[in-house]
């Protein structure tokens, strides 16, 4: 028989002396215990930390030095409560220690994270990981936080009765990270002491499946019993994409038993997990002390405001207003500035050269194209500042709380609300953070309307529509924040109204009842946030000058060829007469009724690659008809111009329905590429693609018509 | 520089940045999902990815 390749080697691998080969630590923990905060001090990497459950919703790799000197690979997972997946992030935590994954070795030890406060909560997964019969290091995290709620942890009397090493931390202050990484680095490591006795009617059926774990699925016999173990308990349903199905056999012995189990009549599931959670309530008793009796925690009582039904929502509304008004108030300076300096490198540039091709296209295609977007840095940073905020206080999971309702008059729960607040900043991490809705149904109702929250990529496009509209220094930042707040409000209830739709018509079922963890307020971490935020704006500014600086560069050239036979013809002859003016004439009719002209339907093309690229379209397009030696402002030159009739074309209702098309288009390769990943099929990015610009066409045919016929 | 050299380079210039944006899209379809873009994935995590496959 010719073994999997994986199998082979594996084989091979241990076959090579175990001091040569780099030991994997795999990082396992209830959600928000400080797994990741961990992984960072460790590896030191940057992953994403935030105070709420559900931050880590894939597997990362890093790498960490011995005591010796010697390379040791960690693994940071999302965190679960129980071995047993019921959604897909707890899915690649299973399938991981199991070696289910295609992409991930398995790990030879683990490191439990435990949050001492919740001790007793979080050794249910302890429990079950200890049943691999894998080395562990339990890192007894959160100290400062048990110490804070009068808890005493002791953790040699953990050590005593585990039988494995228990490390006090606190991830976030460094403290315990010395004693963890000696831990890590003993050559051998104690296996449990702890051994929990399956009872003995459940005994042949756990027999049973491990035989045919370890021939068919080739793993290791300890491991192989705990699978059994949890095959047993939990119906094992979920599955990501990458992980390796069981065996058919597998599936045989497994369908029986629960067979044999149904018509006797006993639940040994029920029995099974009693039995665990016994065992557990014992051993909390030697090991956790209560100094003191507690009130109501601080964090009780700022929620007795957050959360309330009525405050709990003006703190919500004015969160948001703050948002907005600093994005427009704060950013001026700064945008003014940039907005100068790419002003007089244009100058430089006409000065400097002789007029010709090279030069149309530094000035029209590069600096035309990556300026606009260039401008929009400050508020990115703002916005980017404002989530971190949000995430790293734990805010995030009172406004999942307060949500729960509206949420569920839609027949989601509050728990979809996270994926949703995420995706004001990106859809993709919001759709990468669906992984922890359990419901099936429900996580791809929220991943169809997850792209309609608008993005920090439509930002751009709102500011410079919401300038061209909005003239000069005379408008109050109040009125442009109040018209922005417009903008975002559409493109939440339209989220709210599309799962609505989709929850009454596709995906019928029951809405479910939300179970979250509310964790403690922290005080934000500035260095944390500062840092999420200088990861957002390089991103930013990488995309401006890769991405965004070639599809300019190809714009410049459509707009450019083929040259007019007139050589004295006007830059808006020149390009209605070039390759992009046609495709954009070929559009025309199709977007005429919502006021758009050709020019704009080339900006729409190109804006599918991403939203901001619109802007940087308008830069090219109507930027050459500005240029010559003194360049104007972009906001100017879209104010300038005009249909053949001599009408103007960014009239203040064509920018209001350009906004409303993006608040509602699909306009996202990258998140078309990871629907299609999370949802492993092609059928929901296109669905998606359709309804998306589909609405964004009727919405905006609706008002331009409308607002036509009264006037505007 | 005359009419005809800008006219050239600039084409030259085009002509790279098409065969780039190729690359881009070929490298995307391959491995697909943000490729980075959305912040889950850090530039050093990426690093050690591409050092693991070598
Ligand atoms: N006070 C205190 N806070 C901590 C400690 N360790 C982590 N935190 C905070 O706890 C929160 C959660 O940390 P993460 O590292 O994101 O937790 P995680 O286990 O990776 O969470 P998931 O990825 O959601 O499973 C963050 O706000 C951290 O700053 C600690 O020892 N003490
Ligand atoms: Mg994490």
């Amino acid at each position: 028989m010719k073994l999997p390749s994986h199998i082979t080697s594996t084989a091979r691998r241990r076959a090579e002396s175990a001091s040569d080969r780099t030991p994997i630590y795999a990082m396992v923990g209830n959600p928000n215990s400080g797994k990741t905060t961990l992984f960072n001090a460790l590896t030191g990497l940057r992953q994403k930390v935030g105070n709420y459950p559900g931050v880590t919703v894939e597997k990362k790799i890093g790498t960490t030095w011995s005591q010796h000197g010697k390379p040791i690979q960690v693994i940071d997972l999302p965190g679960a409560y129980s071995l047993a997946a019921r959604s897909p992030d707890e899915a690649v935590l299973r399938d991981v220690l199991f070696g289910r994954r295609e992409d991930t070795p398995q790990p030879d030890r683990i490191i439990c994270v435990v949050d001492a406060a919740n001790l007793e909560r979080n050794l249910y997964l302890v429990h079950q990981i200890l049943d691999l019969g894998r080395p562990v290091i339990v890192a007894l995290n959160m100290m400062d936080m048990a110490a804070a709620a009068g808890l005493k942890v002791d953790a040699a009397a953990l050590e005593r009765a585990l039988g494995v090493p228990v490390i006090p931390c606190e991830a976030v202050h460094g403290k315990g990270l010395v004693g963890l990484r000696l831990a890590m680095s003993r050559v051998e490591l104690p296996l449990a002491r702890h051994r929990w006795d399956v009872p003995a009617a459940v005994a042949p059926a756990v027999a049973e499946l491990q035989a045919s774990l370890t021939d068919n699925e080739g793993r290791a016999p300890l491991v192989a019993r705990a699978e059994a173990l949890l095959l047993l308990t939990d119906f094992d349903t979920v599955r990501v994409a990458g992980s390796r199905p069981l065996s058919a056999r597998t599936h045989e012995i497994l369908g029986n038993w629960r067979q044999r189990w149904e018509s006797a009549g006993t639940d040994w599931a029920a029995t099974l997990i009693r039995s665990r959670y016994d065992s557990i309530g014992g051993l909390c008793q030697d090991v956790v002390v209560r100094t003191r009796e507690q009130g109501p925690s601080r964090s009780d009582r700022i929620d007795a405001v957050l959360c309330h039904s009525f405050w709990g929502w003006v703190v919500f509304g004015a969160i948001m207003t703050a948002l907005l008004f600093s994005i427009f108030s704060l950013a001026e300076g700064p945008m003014d500035w940039i907005e100068s300096q790419t002003t007089a490198l244009k100058g430089l540039v006409n000065g400097a050269m002789a007029a010709g091709d090279l030069r149309a296209l530094l000035t029209e295609g590069i600096i035309g194209g990556v300026g606009p977007i260039i401008k929009f840095l400050p508020q990115i940073l703002i916005l980017f500042f404002f989530v971190g905020l949000l995430e790293n206080t734990g805010y995030m999971a009172r406004a999942a709380f307060i949500m729960d309702r509206p949420m569920s008059k839609v027949g989601l729960n509050g728990r979809s609300f996270i994926p949703l607040l995420g995706s004001y900043a990106c859809a993709i991490p919001g759709i990468m953070a669906t992984r922890t809705i359990e419901n099936a149904k429900d996580r791809l109702v929220t991943i169809l309307v997850a792209p309609l929250m608008s993005c920090s990529a439509r930002l751009p496009v709102y500011l410079l529509m919401i300038a061209t509209l909005l003239p000069g220094d005379a408008v109050s930042a109040g009125k442009k924040a109040g018209l922005m707040l417009l903008m975002y409000a559409l493109g939440t209830f339209g989220a709210f109204g599309f799962a609505w739709l989709f929850k009454r018509t596709l995906f019928k079922s029951a809405p479910p009842h939300m179970i979250m963890e509310l964790p403690p307020y922290q005080p934000p971490r500035l260095r944390e946030i500062l840092r999420q935020m200088l990861g957002r704006a390089w991103l930013f500014l990488k995309n401006a000058g890769t991405i965004i600086l070639a599809i300019s560069i190809v714009l410049w050239a459509l707009t450019t060829y083929p040259k007019h036979p007139d050589p004295a013809a006007t830059p808006t002859e020149q390009i209605a007469h070039s390759f992009a003016g046609q495709a954009g004439h070929l559009l025309e009719p199709v977007i005429k009724p919502l006021g758009f002209d050709w020019r704009i339907g080339i900006g729409l093309i190109t804006s599918f690659a991403a939203r901001e690229v619109f802007v940087s379209s308008m830069g090219v397009i109507f930027g050459v008809a500005g240029a010559d030696e003194n360049p104007t402002p972009l906001r100017d030159a879209l104010r300038a111009a005009r249909w053949p009739d001599g009408a103007p074309l960014f009239t203040p209702l064509v920018c209001l329905v350009l906004m409303i098309y993006y608040v509602f288009a699909m306009q996202c390769m990258s998140t078309v590429a990871v629907v299609k990943r999370e949802t492993n099929s092609w059928r929901w990015p296109l669905f998606q693609i359709f309804y998306m610009t589909g609405t964004a066409w009727l919405f905006c045919f609706v008002v331009y018509q409308m607002g036509r016929s009264l006037g505007y | 520089m005359s009419a005809r050299t800008q006219t050239i380079v600039a084409l030259a210039i085009v002509a790279v940045t098409v065969a780039l944006l190729v690359r881009i899209y070929v490298q995307k379809c391959r491995k697909p999902g943000c490729g980075g873009d959305c912040g889950a994935l850090s530039p050093e995590v990426k690093k050690l990815q591409a050092r693991l496959k070598k």
